[in-house]
């Protein structure tokens, strides 16, 4: 068979169903072959190569497989590096599949020729250009283990348009291809790593003040039950991160919030008070740390990672365990004895009485209709209504980058069950959409609303055409404020209310919508939201909400830039 | 500090650029570099880094363990 048909049947081989891709010159012999391949692998045509990462990346969060985006040589194969990068920040598990120009023309400035695996390769986990069509059954194979093992991440094929139509003879052998990666297997000291989760029950039997704070590395790892367990066993505290933020139930008695810049009050203070930290599979990223000389000073800190170069990186630590979140957290909850720790749980609470009395109540009950109160309604009418029994399930929540994301983390009462899929490393707007319409074709039973900015939308907004080709059912909740909000929000506290270039004139969206054939709302006011939900949620196929909200709600509490977690302000 | 790097790689063709960048991404001067193809597969790195410390060393060590083209890698002090 040719190169191009022995990628479609690798592709097939590793479960995949649905690949997102846009067409050019030097992919043109895999999409003919792919022609015939229809029943067995989904295209679904994007509309701008971006689109067709960050869908690959919706996929692979909300199924937990490897996501598949295809794009032509130079031009299509640049347009992936934001998406590359996104994934590799996010620890997401993608296969990126770029043609190239023939092997014997490389290093011409050939039309359409971009040196992909040099522009790649620090923001992939790994990366190799094919040029001959007989290395494909091993390189392939090779690539999706690679994506998926370990700390997951994204891996670029750059194929030669000559290795896609020269003829061979294919064999697929997974084993044969991966026996001949040269990486030998690591050998942990296990010995040491056991006797440190020994001290880490110690530390943290013995703590008067135990936190853990869980990162997307539970959620990778499916940890989330032995984590809730943890917590019930030892009674201690458990706060997440903003990629982790679906890792407990927001109902857990044991929940106290989310870290960071935009955290609850609960899960900084405690932070900043704790005497012992137990940090799971999250990276202590500058966003959840502020200023790193004022962090947790009273805090012994055990840091569990599947990759050790996050060891010791931002935070200097006290312990370390090298190795699956799952399985060490599984260790620990062994050895963990039940400890009284009512003083410290209820300054937990004191902290979140505080919150909502300053922060959370005054936004939910303001006149004005804003960010909060939508995703307050989203809560209710969606997560709670939709599956009362299997509280949270089946509904997977995207959000893009900005305000509208922060007020969705905050806000959004998640459990376990549900899908979160945020942009947090790499903070890529534009991300919404797309990763939602990927997140649709990994889930199609699965309810999928991607809460996304004025600003955001209109970075991948051409993706609506691959919502209206492909019939993809999601609802889009528009949170306009005319404004980069975010950055608005900088602007307000920091540059002395200098609105340099962050206001938006944007079109009409309800013509948006109608030339896109999608069904459209507006609200402008609170009380016309649970009838707008309730619409939202009832209708068939793709549905966009736009609510139009106040400019001026800040993010709140916020921890400025350089500050320590206890420099937080809430107004 | 001088600092010698010693790697087991894959032969693959970019292999240089992509320890090189470890260092460079670390704003760390390289002052030499020994490379030697053995087999259709692998090739020996001896890198040597004169304006280092164990920190930094650490966790390029760190960082090369975990990349997929390195079979083996540890870095030896050169002076005290
Ligand atoms: C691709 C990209 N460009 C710029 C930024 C910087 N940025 C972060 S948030 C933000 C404002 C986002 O505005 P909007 O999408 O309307 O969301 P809002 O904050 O108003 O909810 C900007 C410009 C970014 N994160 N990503
Ligand atoms: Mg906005």
């Amino acid at each position: 068979m040719t190169g191009a048909e022995a990628l479609i049947n690798t592709i097939i081989e590793e479960n995949v169903d649905t690949i997102f891709g846009y067409p050019g010159g030097s992919i043109i012999p895999f999409y003919d072959k792919l022609y015939d391949y229809t029943d067995k692998l989904r295209h679904v045509l994007v509309r701008h190569e971006q689109g067709a990462v960050h869908a690959a990346e919706g996929y692979a969060r909300a199924t937990g497989q490897v996501g598949v985006c295809v794009a032509t040589s130079g031009p299509g194969a640049t347009n992936f590096v934001t998406g590359i990068a996104d994934a590799m920040m996010d620890s997401t598990p993608i296969v990126c599949i770029t043609a190239q120009v023939d092997v014997g023309k490389l290093g011409t400035n050939f039309f359409q020729e971009a040196d992909m695996v040099g522009i790649t390769t620090p923001i992939t986990k790994w990366n190799y250009q094919i040029s001959r069509a007989e290395d494909i059954p091993i390189v392939m194979p090779q690539a999706f283990h690679i994506a998926r093992s370990g700390r997951p991440g994204p891996v670029l094929i750059s194929i030669t348009k000559n290795a896609q139509v020269e003829k061979f003879r294919y064999r697929y052998d997974l084993k044969a291809a991966l026996d001949r990666m040269v990486q030998v297997p690591r050998r942990d000291n296990l010995e040491k790593r056991d006797l440190n989760v020994q001290k880490a029950i110690e530390l943290l039997n013995n703590a008067e003040k135990p936190l853990i704070i869980a990162g997307q590395g539970v959620l990778i790892s499916g940890a989330e039950a032995v984590l809730a367990e943890c917590a019930n066993k030892g009674c201690i505290p458990v706060a997440c991160t903003l990629l982790g933020r679906s890792a407990m139930n927001f109902h857990d008695h044991y929940y106290i919030g989310m870290v960071g810049m935009h955290g609850n009050m609960s899960a900084n203070a405690m932070t900043q008070q704790a005497d012992v930290i137990l940090a799971v599979g999250m990276r202590f990223s500058d966003r959840v740390t502020g200023n790193p000389a004022g962090y947790a000073q009273n805090a012994q800190i055990i840091h569990i990672d599947i990759d050790k170069t996050e060891f010791n990186k931002n935070i200097q630590v006290d312990l370390t365990i090298h190795g699956d979140a799952r399985q060490m957290l599984e260790a620990i909850c062994d050895g963990l004895v039940f400890k009284d720790r009512e003083s410290w749980r209820r300054f937990g609470y004191e902290q979140y009485d505080k919150e909502k009395e300053n922060v959370i109540g005054p936004m939910l009950a303001s006149k004005k209709l804003n960010m909060a109160q939508v995703v307050d309604a989203i809560n209710s009418h969606y997560i709670e209504k939709v599956s009362p029994k299997s509280y949270g399930s089946n509904v997977v929540l995207v959000t893009d980058v900005g305000q509208n994301q922060m007020f969705a983390a905050r806000y959004l009462k998640l459990t376990m069950k549900t899908g979160w899929i945020t942009s947090g490393g790499l903070g890529t707007m534009g991300f919404a959409l797309p990763a939602a319409i990927g997140a649709k074709c990994g889930r199609p039973d699965a309810q999928v609303v991607a809460i996304v900015g004025d600003g955001g939308l209109q970075m991948n907004i051409q993706e609506l055409g691959t919502i209206l080709q492909n019939n993809i059912d999601v609802k889009i909740v528009l949170l306009n404020n005319s404004f980069l909000g975010m950055v608005r929000q900088w602007q307000d506290l920091f540059f002395d209310k200098r609105f340099s270039h962050t206001m938006l004139v944007n079109p009409d969206f309800s013509k948006i919508c109608e030339a896109y054939e999608i069904e459209y709302m507006k609200i402008s006011k609170p009380e016309e939201l649970e009838d707008a939900i309730d619409r939202m949620a009832a209708s068939k196929g793709a549905f966009f909400l736009e609510a139009v909200v106040d400019p001026t709600a800040n993010v709140y509490p916020m921890i400025p830039g350089g500050k320590t977690l206890n420099d937080l302000i809430i107004r | 500090m001088k600092y010698r790097l010693e790697a087991t790689v894959s032969a693959r063709v970019d292999i240089l650029n992509r320890i090189t960048t470890l260092f460079i991404q670390k704003g760390l001067p390289v002052e030499s570099v020994n490379y030697k193809v053995i087999d259709d597969r692998l090739a020996k790195v001896e890198l040597i880094c004169s304006d280092a410390d164990d920190i930094r060393m650490d966790r390029i060590i760190n960082q090369a363990d975990n990349m997929v083209d390195i079979a083996q890698v540890q870095y030896i002090k050169l002076d005290k």
